[in-house]
C-alpha cells in the first residue's frame, strides 16, 4: 500500500473543485443554520437553483455574466418563496418543510414534463464553454505526480477560491455588524427579539436569502465542473454540506471553509485507504472491491458521530458557546 | 390636579414605610374612586371589552381597564386569574378574540408585537429569557432601537459604528446601575438566575420604553435582590417611565405600587391603592377561595 500517494490524493481533493463548492455552500448554510438557527435542509435547492438558473440560459446562448446572474436570481426567488411559505413555522417544522421542498424541487426538475427546459433525467451538458474560454491557463496538467490538476479544474479552483475569499470577508463584516447581532439574537430567542421591537420574520428571511446566494455560487461552479443533473442535488448532498459545516464549527466565519477542506481530505483518504487495503486482501472475502465506496461513507458517518459527541464545537468553534443551550 | 385626587394620594403616602415614601411623588395623579374599571385622569394603556377564550374558558374578560401614565401599577390576582394573558394581549403576544387596547391613544390591537414594542410598550417575561449565546453587552446593544446598522443596506457603511460607540456607553451605564459591569463580556448563558433577571430589566430599559410591563420581576430571586429590583422599579418611575407589573408578594406590592388592580377569573374585581385593596372583601375572597392560599404578606 502506498500511504504517501493516499495522502497526496486526499490533499489534492481537499482543495479541489468539490471542496470549493462545499465551502461556498457551507458559508451560506452557516449563516442560515449557524447564525440564524434556521434548520434548512433545503439548502441543496439553492445550489440546484443556481446551477439550473445558470445552465438554462447559457445553453440557449446567453453570455456567462447573464447566466451567473440568472443563477443567483433563481436561488433568491426560490428562497423567497420557500422563506415566505415556511419561515412562519416553528423551527422544527421548518426542517421538515425544507426537506420536502428539496425533494419536490428535484422531482419536478427531473420530470418528463420539465424535460424541454431542464433536460429531465439527462440534465444539461456542454453549456459552460464561455466560462472555460476565459481560462488563461494553457491546456495540460499542472502539479507533481498525483497532486496535479488539469487546466479546467485549476481555472475553476482559482475562480472558486477567489469567491471564497470575497465571501468570507463579506460574511465577516455581516456577522460583526448590528445586523449580524440581530440575526444571532433571533436564533437565541425570537420572543425576546419581538419584545424589543425586532421584526423576526424579516430578519430570518434576509439571512435565508443571503445564505441562498452563497448556495447559488456553489451551484454555478458545480454546474461548470460536473454539468447539471437533477439527481446530483439530492438530500445526501444537503447532509454532506451539513457534515462539512459541523466539522469546521458552527457559527465561525471560517468554519465552513475549514470543514469543506477537512471533509474532502477525509473522504478521499478513506476512499484510497479502503481501496488499497481491499486490493491487498486485508479483509479476506469479507469485503470486495465494490465495497470501498460504501465503507468510506460509513467511516465518515462514524467521524461525524464522534465529532458531535466529543467535539460539538467542531475544529474552530468555542466549546463553552456550543454547550450553552437556550435556557 | 383635581382636589379629590390629592386625598387619594395622601392616603397612599400614610401607609408607606418611611424609606419608600418617595414611591409616590406629588405629581402622581390617581383617580378619586376605587371601583373596578375606573377611568384614569391620563391613561397610557386602555382596554375595552377585552376577551380571550381558550375553548369554553374565558381567560380574560375585561370590560374596561385603564393604566395611569407615570405611576407604578401592580397587577395582582390568584393563579389563573388572567394576568399574563392580559399582558400577552396588550403587547400583541396573543390574539385578542374581542375588544381592543389603545396605547397613548393609538389602537394597538391587531398590530404585531414588535410594532407595539416600537411604540414604546416593552414587556419582560415570567420565565427569564436571556439571549444565552450572546454576551451581556450584546444583549444590551441588541435592545437599542436606534441602531441603523441593523438594516442590511447599512451594514457595509460607516454610520453605525459611531452609533455603536454611543449605545455602548449607554449600555455600560445601565449595566453599572444593575451591578452587571463585571460580566460585560461573558455569555449571558453563564449568568445566575438573579443576574438574568437584572439583565432582562436592564435590556428592556435599553430600548428606552415609555411603559414597561414586567411579568413577575421578582419571581425566584432572593429577598436582597428582590429589594434591589424594587428600587429599580421606583427609579424607573422617577425617570418618567410608566410601570405595570405582575406580582404575588403583597409586601412588595405595598412598597412600590401607587395603584393596584386585582384580577380574578379574567375579570377586574377591584382597583385602588394597596391599602384599599388589602381590605377589599372581594379580593380576600378571591385569594382565599383559590387553592393558592391567602394574600401573602411576607411579614
Amino acid at each position: 500500500m502506498d500511504l504517501i500517494d493516499i495522502h497526496i490524493a486526499a490533499l489534492r481533493a481537499s482543495i479541489g473543485p468539490s471542496a470549493v463548492a462545499y465551502a461556498l455552500a457551507g458559508l451560506g448554510l452557516n449563516l442560515q443554520f449557524g447564525y440564524a438557527g434556521l434548520w434548512n435542509y433545503g439548502h441543496v435547492v439553492a445550489v440546484a437553483a443556481g446551477a439550473y438558473g445558470a445552465a438554462i440560459p447559457m445553453e440557449a446562448g446567453a453570455p456567462l455574466a447573464v447566466g451567473v446572474l440568472c443563477g443567483v436570481a433563481a436561488a433568491l426567488l426560490v428562497s423567497l418563496f420557500l422563506g415566505v411559505a415556511a419561515l412562519r413555522l416553528r423551527l422544527d417544522y421548518l426542517a421538515i418543510a425544507t426537506i420536502a421542498f428539496a425533494e419536490i424541487f428535484r422531482q419536478v426538475v427531473r420530470s418528463n414534463w420539465a424535460e424541454p427546459v431542464t433536460g429531465g433525467v439527462f440534465g444539461i451538458q456542454q453549456f459552460a464553454n464561455d466560462f472555460f474560454d476565459l481560462n488563461p491557463i494553457n491546456p495540460g496538467r499542472y502539479g507533481w505526480g498525483v497532486f496535479s490538476y488539469d487546466h479546467r479544474s485549476l481555472w475553476l479552483m482559482i475562480v472558486g477560491w477567489t469567491l471564497i475569499v470575497i465571501g468570507v470577508l463579506a460574511m465577516y463584516l455581516l456577522i460583526h455588524s448590528p445586523w449580524g447581532r440581530a440575526v444571532r439574537a433571533t436564533r437565541e430567542d425570537e420572543q425576546v427579539a419581538r419584545s424589543l421591537g425586532k421584526n423576526v420574520f424579516f430578519i430570518r428571511l434576509q439571512s435565508f436569502m443571503i445564505g441562498s446566494v452563497f448556495g447559488a455560487f456553489a451551484g454555478v461552479l458545480l454546474a461548470f465542473h460536473h454539468n447539471v443533473n437533477a439527481d446530483f442535488y439530492n438530500l445526501i448532498l444537503a447532509f454532506w454540506v451539513y457534515t462539512a459545516l459541523l466539522i469546521g464549527g458552527l457559527g465561525r466565519v471560517l468554519g465552513p471553509v475549514a470543514g469543506a477542506v477537512v471533509f474532502w481530505f477525509l473522504f478521499q483518504w478513506f476512499d484510497g485507504f479502503m481501496q488499497s487495503s481491499i486490493e491487498e486482501g486485508w479483509y479476506g472475502s469479507l469485503l470486495q472491491d465494490t465495497d470501498a465506496g460504501r465503507i468510506r461513507f460509513v467511516l465518515l458517518g462514524l467521524i461525524f458521530v464522534l465529532l458531535v459527541v466529543f467535539r460539538p464545537q467542531g475544529f474552530f468553534g468555542d466549546k463553552e458557546e456550543a454547550l450553552l443551550d437556550g435556557t | 390636579m383635581a382636589p379629590d385626587a390629592v386625598t387619594a394620594e395622601n392616603a397612599t403616602a400614610e401607609t408607606l414605610a418611611p424609606e419608600t415614601a418617595t414611591a409616590v411623588p406629588a405629581e402622581a395623579v390617581l383617580p378619586a374612586e376605587s371601583r373596578p374599571g375606573v377611568p384614569k385622569p391620563d391613561p397610557i394603556l386602555t382596554a375595552r371589552g377585552l376577551v380571550r377564550s381558550f375553548g369554553a374558558f374565558k381567560a380574560v374578560d375585561i370590560e374596561s381597564l385603564e393604566i395611569q401614565q407615570g405611576v407604578i401599577t401592580a397587577l395582582i390576582g390568584p393563579n389563573g386569574a388572567g394576568k399574563t394573558t392580559f399582558f400577552n394581549l396588550a403587547t400583541g403576544f396573543d390574539d385578542t378574540d374581542e375588544g381592543s387596547c389603545w396605547f397613548q391613544g393609538q389602537r394597538i390591537t391587531g398590530l404585531h408585537n414588535y410594532q407595539i414594542s416600537r411604540l414604546g410598550a416593552v414587556r419582560t417575561f415570567q420565565n427569564t429569557r436571556a439571549l444565552t449565546r450572546l454576551t451581556v453587552m450584546e444583549n444590551m446593544l441588541f435592545a437599542s432601537q436606534q441602531q441603523v446598522g441593523e438594516k442590511l443596506r447599512r451594514v457595509y457603511g460607516r454610520k453605525w459604528r459611531r452609533k455603536e460607540r454611543e449605545e455602548k456607553e449607554r449600555a455600560e451605564e445601565l449595566l453599572d446601575r444593575f451591578a452587571l459591569s463585571h460580566m460585560v463580556d461573558e455569555f449571558a448563558g453563564t449568568l445566575s438566575g438573579g443576574q438574568r433577571k437584572l439583565l432582562e430589566m436592564a435590556r428592556a430599559l435599553m430600548a428606552e420604553p415609555t411603559m414597561v410591563l414586567l411579568d413577575e420581576p421578582m419571581a425566584g430571586v432572593n429577598p436582597a435582590l428582590g429589594e434591589t429590583i424594587l428600587e429599580h422599579i421606583v427609579n424607573l418611575k422617577s425617570g418618567g417611565t410608566t410601570v405595570l407589573f405582575i406580582e404575588h408578594d403583597m409586601s412588595a406590592v405595598r412598597k412600590v405600587s401607587d395603584w393596584v388592580i386585582c384580577l380574578a377569573e379574567g375579570r377586574v374585581i377591584a382597583e385602588g391603592t394597596h391599602a384599599e385593596i388589602g381590605q377589599n372583601q372581594l379580593v380576600l375572597d378571591a385569594y382565599l377561595g383559590s387553592t393558592q392560599g391567602g394574600l401573602s404578606d411576607g411579614e
